[in-house]
């Protein structure tokens, strides 16, 4: 009798214990999601700004060539007839826009995880995943559009974007929430990793080469028209030029400190480190292992948002 | 097929520095200046350009710029024989230039 009591209390316990080690695992899984979706919604605001800003920038440099150069007159056209970045963009407006778009695209797979995985009434997360679906419906279409154009890279998007598209409409959530949580991921894998390549790919191909020679060029602009009249210059026009200098320099340092394509190649690796553990059976290396990817993600994202607040300031202030 | 912009990158990044060494005269750093101005053009014009595949003057091209910055990447030579220097510098902007009439 006291025998098959104790066996009883035993067997209670190891129920217990079981069932506590699974909700503890389930939270720290809902934590980690938290914090991809919060970094992902950082970095995705700050990446956007950089492919917003490429055929400005280009209007930029054109315009501080005139004002430090007297024998350059301002056109929407050269001599030879070709048009100038006052006007042109050299960057097609439709293919940045398809960029950003899909930026959004990636943020918004990590709410919607993270609505998986919170506590969202099942209705509301199914609402969820619709609104997604319809997005990447919408975005597809983006895509197939510039592929037929001008935008070669574009058509390599497509297939990413259709597989996510039906992973967003599959009704996950017949399923137990953790267990819909740790598919949708699973089988996100793919198209999620190859859009975050080709993100990656772009951001250097396009952002990085023009921004970082440009950051320089602007510098050697300014050394270069200082060093030529510096014998013409009063001490508070010397003082004024050395400022936009240190500007200049300033703004290259940073540059070339927190690049996007940086933070993207981290967001792989923690989006990575999030299917490992989805697939794992969650053991706490497993979850280690995820937590130091999600954080030095979180630490690029924030010091690129941070770089993209200072070179904002950097500017207004001259 | 696409120019190689990595190697164009790094051409521009020489030839600005070089319009900031006080190693050259105030001219020649001008001159730098100008080319360095003049390929990063180039790169604008070129990054999102796709040419045949096999375009003999697109690989000429991609050959002349990873020669260039063999000459480049020694700055002490590439300012000693400055005028050399830029000569291959006007010649690689040159072909870059060429290069816009086979965009398709």
């Amino acid at each position: 009798m006291e025998q098959g009591r104790r066996g009883r209390i035993l067997l209670l316990w190891a129920w217990l214990v079981l069932v506590g080690t699974g909700c503890r695992q389930g939270a720290d899984f809902q934590a980690a999601i938290g914090a991809f979706e919060q970094s992902t919604e950082t970095a995705a605001t700050a990446i956007k700004t950089y492919y917003q800003e490429l055929n400005q920038y280009e209007r930029e440099l054109y315009l501080q060539e005139r004002l430090l150069h007297d024998s350059l007159r301002v056109a929407i056209r050269d001599r030879q007839g070709r048009p100038t970045p006052l006007l042109f963009e050299p960057f097609d407006p439709a293919a940045i826009q398809g960029r950003v778009d899909l930026l959004q695209q990636v943020a918004l797979y990590g709410q919607q995880l993270a609505a998986l995985a919170g506590n969202q009434a099942p209705e509301q997360t199914q609402k969820n995943l619709g609104t997604l679906a319809a997005n990447l419906q919408q975005l597809h279409t983006t895509f197939s559009t510039l592929s037929r154009n001008q935008d070669a890279e574009a058509g390599k998007y497509l297939g990413p974007i259709g597989t996510l598209l039906g992973l967003a409409g599959k009704p996950l959530l017949e399923q137990k929430r953790t267990r819909a949580l740790r598919q949708a991921i699973r089988e996100g894998e793919q198209p999620v990793e190859a859009i975050l390549s080709f993100l990656e790919q772009d951001l250097r191909k396009y952002v990085e080469t023009t921004r970082l020679t440009g950051q320089q060029l602007e510098m050697a602009e300014w050394v270069n028209y200082y060093n030529r009249r510096i014998g013409k210059l009063t001490f508070a026009q010397r003082q004024q030029m050395l400022n936009l200098i240190k500007k200049a320099a300033t703004d290259l340092q940073l540059e070339k400190r927190s690049q996007p394509a940086s933070v993207v190649t981290s967001l792989r690796m923690a989006h990575l480190a999030l299917v490992k553990y989805a697939a794992s059976s969650g053991r706490p290396t497993d979850l280690g292992t995820l937590a130091s990817a999600l954080k030095s993600y979180e630490q690029e994202a924030r010091q690129l948002v941070e770089t993209v607040a200072e070179l904002q300031k950097i500017n207004r202030e001259n | 097929m696409r120019t190689d912009n990595q190697e164009l990158v790094k051409c521009i990044e020489a030839c600005l520095d070089l319009s900031m060494d006080e190693r050259l005269p105030q001219e020649r750093q001008n001159e730098m200046l100008a080319l360095g101005k003049r390929l990063r053009g180039s790169l604008v014009n070129l990054l999102m350009a796709e040419f045949p595949q096999d375009l003999q003057q697109l690989q000429q091209a991609n050959e002349q710029l990873k020669a260039l910055n063999v000459i480049l990447a020694n700055k002490q030579q590439a300012i000693q024989h400055i005028a050399d220097t830029i000569h291959k510098i006007n010649q690689a902007v040159k072909v870059l230039d060429g290069l816009l009439k086979f965009v398709v």
